[in-house]
């Protein structure tokens, strides 16, 4: 028997605002517990909820981004329970108005392009994070995520795979970050995937039994809870060993299974209601053009324009607009200087490599253009060799350091008076009387040792061309 | 020029930085302000010296027990301590109180004084009103009072306040039960919002980090349950039951939803009425009339003979005009 795995996912995205939803708090990733709470944001009554504008931008600027159809008059409304991270006894979220629906997201699979429905996109606050501290055995609340604004986007169950699920996640993080709606980081929870899971028979059209995942905190993690969900359905269905019932479980990675959560969470009733105390928005045909004009370039426009105009080799594109961050290095650094393919080939090589050994995520990268187009400058200008630029560019990506200032200091200007290269040159060859038989009896590769001391005593600052000349010039006067 | 130097009296659902706000709930027991209330910036900012006392029932609703008498914000004035007080009135409880104790009501269009630092009870309905021995002096302090205010999303725009009087004739309307046949229902359509909102504004009070928790309990649910059961008193217990009911998923349409529509019926009535007059006058004999101006959030003044009187939207001044001509 053949089955056919069916997923929706529902995700959240925290909305990259200064400030919460509906108070003045910071709405930053990583302070302090607590340090970002007012006696709104943790439950207390006698303030009145304020709607972020810019926050509502950023979910009319996501509905732009999946082409959905946006909600003219929104409201936000009161959904009911009781949990320690929930401060107000409520979340306000969005149940009768949605800020958009009916919108997609095209992906790439390896059966061509596949166009992801949305069902819906809707604001909402984020609640609290609650700590378990083992030792004693206490639970603790940090009220700093509490109010921070989510847009939360409902897929259609279109997903016949782990390899689209994670395809549209990518697709989501590129269209997201490069608008600047969210930066799209699963690893500090500004965006979470939950997902809902199906098994049936291929060819039959009705669902099975619908199971939610939650707790997936990468995107590898998410493909492996689907293998094993997937495994547990048809396990069930084939053999009856367990029976399916609709419920919510959770990812255990480390134990790499899912275990049911409460189950009464599944029938709990909110008791939706319109929030009386925030005014209906209302969202115009002005302000959407006004979100319209000012959303920045996508990913995929960029990387067209990086083929099309810059003549970057596909993989050094796709690769580049993978990430924001080296996207706008690049497109800076571009305005200084002309050589694009040659800016390119240091993002793709030296940058990655530096990233990799010291730590820097490739998201948060920056280099200021400036020095870095110098640098490039300079080496064209013979001022320095490649093996100069290289450590000079570490300088300016670790301390943004001033490539001139930098050479001044550490004495690293290409040698230009060639006395000292001819110097060396003679007292390598005195040093090395083998290495000179081998060249004249007929081995080139020896002369690829002997550049190599030449250069180490020339402290590397000669030009390795240059070097290469006079050294085979010396040898054929032995 | 002050207009009394005997502190005003505030009930405690109104906020004070530092005093106890309790909304007259144990709930709220041990709760001290975090900050001021806008009215109480507005009366310090004039040099005013305010007082606080215990809001007169739990969250401002009926009392179902008759519970001996405790100071409250009507008594003081009552009994000569302030001469002014404000409290908040949803249900026209406490300009019934006032109307007893033979004293004014003032209760200001909804919107025009800012809620921000009332503690909320019914969040549609919520308006901080007036008790007064006199209207001329309750008009000018509610021009104190009253102005716009960012803080609160449904504040009126300042420019609507001018409590001059003026010459021009005024017409009035009696309100009868021919007015509308939404009348009837008006009592239980107004029980079923005020139920509702309640519910989903103390719905915070669960004794996690601020006010009553419960002594003895073992779990989450047992900490929240005893919480509240012995925090709240019954009337109010009463109103979460019944808020629970109609915001479920099977009566949210044909209750509160219903409800909600009965509400605009009723508005969209009275606005045409005030096309043709400038003051509706309520008799007592009406069943629920003295809820239709916070339903609405139309101004209104109480009078201690028991007449109630209502204008449009921002129209205080008609309000106004129409108590000077009773010499009032």
């Amino acid at each position: 028997m053949r089955y056919e795995l069916v997923m929706g996912l529902e995700t959240h995205v925290e909305l990259s605002t200064n400030s919460k939803l509906f108070c003045s708090c910071s709405a930053q990733f990583g302070a302090a517990a607590n340090e970002h709470v007012c006696p709104a944001c943790a439950g207390m009554p006698g303030l009145l909820p304020v709607a972020n504008r810019k926050a509502i931008e950023l979910g009319i600027a996501a509905s732009l981004l999946t082409n959905s159809e946006i909600t003219r008059e929104i409201t936000f409304d009161k959904k009911s329970y009781f949990y320690p991270d929930l401060p107000t006894g409520y979340q306000t979220t969005q149940w009768f108005s949605p800020i958009c629906r009916n919108g997609w997201v095209e992906i790439e699979t390896e059966n061509g392009i596949k166009k992801i429905g949305l069902k819906q996109i809707h604001i909402e606050e984020d609640a609290g994070k609650l700590v378990h501290d083992e030792r004693t055995d206490t639970s603790l609340i940090d009220y700093n995520r509490a109010g921070v604004p989510l847009c939360e986007i409902v897929s259609n169950p279109d997903f016949r795979t782990a390899d689209e699920v994670i395809a549209y996640l990518e697709k989501l993080r590129s269209l997201l970050s490069f608008a600047g709606v969210s930066d799209c980081k699963m690893q500090e929870g500004s965006m979470r995937c939950d997902v809902n899971i199906s098994v049936r028979p291929a060819g039959s059209d009705t669902l099975g039994v619908r199971t939610e995942i939650k707790n997936m905190n990468s995107l590898s993690a998410i493909a492996r809870a689907i293998a094993y969900e997937y495994e547990r359905h048809t396990e069930a269905l084939e053999t009856g060993c367990e029976t399916l019932v609709q419920e919510t479980r959770r990812w255990d990675d480390g134990k790499g299974m899912t275990f049911p959560m409460r189950e009464k969470e599944n029938a709990t009733d909110y008791r939706y209601f319109p929030h009386p105390d925030i005014v209906p928005v209302v969202i115009d045909e002005d302000w959407i053009d006004t979100v319209r004009q000012s959303l920045p370039e996508p990913a995929h426009q960029k990387y067209e324009r990086y083929i099309n105009r810059y003549a970057l080799s596909e993989a050094d594109a796709r690769f580049l607009t993978g990430y924001k961050s080296l996207c706008d290095i690049l497109e800076s650094v571009c305005t200084h200087y002309p050589n694009v393919l040659e800016i390119s080939t240091w993002i793709t090589g030296e940058l990655m490599a530096l990233c990799k050994a010291s730590g820097i995520s490739e998201e948060n990268v920056t280099v200021d253009e400036r020095h870095f187009a110098r640098l490039l400058h300079l080496l064209d200008e013979k001022a320095i060799n490649r093996g100069t630029a290289k450590k000079i560019f570490a300088a300016i990506v670790k301390e943004n350091a001033d490539p001139d200032q930098y050479i001044e200091q550490h004495n690293l200007g290409l040698l230009s008076d060639e006395s000292q290269i001819t110097d060396a040159i003679s007292q390598i060859l005195v040093q090395n009387p083998k290495a000179v038989s081998e060249y004249q009896a007929g081995s080139e590769k020896v002369l690829g040792f002997l550049m190599g001391q030449v250069m180490r005593a020339t402290g590397g600052k000669a030009d390795p061309g240059r070097v290469s000349v006079l050294l085979r010039d010396a040898l054929s006067r032995q | 020029m002050l207009l009394t130097q005997k502190p005003i009296y505030l009930e405690d659902s109104i906020m004070q930085k530092g005093l106890p706000a309790t909304a007259g709930s144990k709930i709220l027991s041990g709760f001290k302000a975090p900050f001021d209330a806008a009215v109480v910036e507005r009366l310090s900012q004039k040099g005013y010296t305010l007082q606080s006392v215990p809001s007169a029932t739990e969250f401002g609703l009926y009392p179902l027990t008759q519970e001996p008498p405790l100071p409250t914000a009507v008594s003081a004035v009552r009994d000569r301590v302030c001469d002014f007080a404000l409290c908040n009135d949803f249900s026209g409880q406490n300009r019934q109180s006032a109307s007893d104790s033979g004293l004014y009501y003032i209760h200001p269009t909804y919107g025009s004084v800012s809620r921000y630092g009332l503690i909320p009870s019914v969040s549609s309905m919520d308006t901080i009103g007036i008790v007064c021995k006199n209207l001329a002096d309750g008009f000018a302090l509610l021009s104190v009072i009253a102005g716009h205010d960012d803080r609160d999303g449904i504040s009126l725009p300042s420019s609507s306040y001018a409590f001059a009087p003026s010459e021009t004739p005024l017409r009035t309307v009696v309100l009868s039960e021919d007015t509308s046949p939404l009348l009837p229902v008006l009592p239980e359509a107004a029980l079923i919002l005020f139920c509702a909102e309640l519910a989903g504004n103390i719905s915070r009070y669960d004794g996690l980090n601020f006010g009553y928790r419960a002594s003895e309990f073992h779990g989450l649910e047992d900490l929240y349950l005893n919480t509240r059961t012995e925090g709240f008193a019954l009337n109010t217990k009463l109103s979460l039951v019944i808020g629970a009911m109609v915001l479920s998923e099977s009566y949210y349409t044909p209750r509160y939803h219903k409800a909600m529509q009965v509400r605009r019926a009723l508005y969209t009535a009275l606005d045409a009425l005030f096309t043709a007059a400038d003051i509706i006058s309520v008799p007592p004999s009406l069943r629920g009339g003295e809820l239709l101006a916070p339903l609405c959030g139309l101004p209104s003044v109480g009078l201690p003979d028991g007449t109630l009187l209502m204008a449009a939207r921002s129209n205080e001044n008609a309000l106004y005009a129409a108590v000077k001509r009773r010499s009032l």
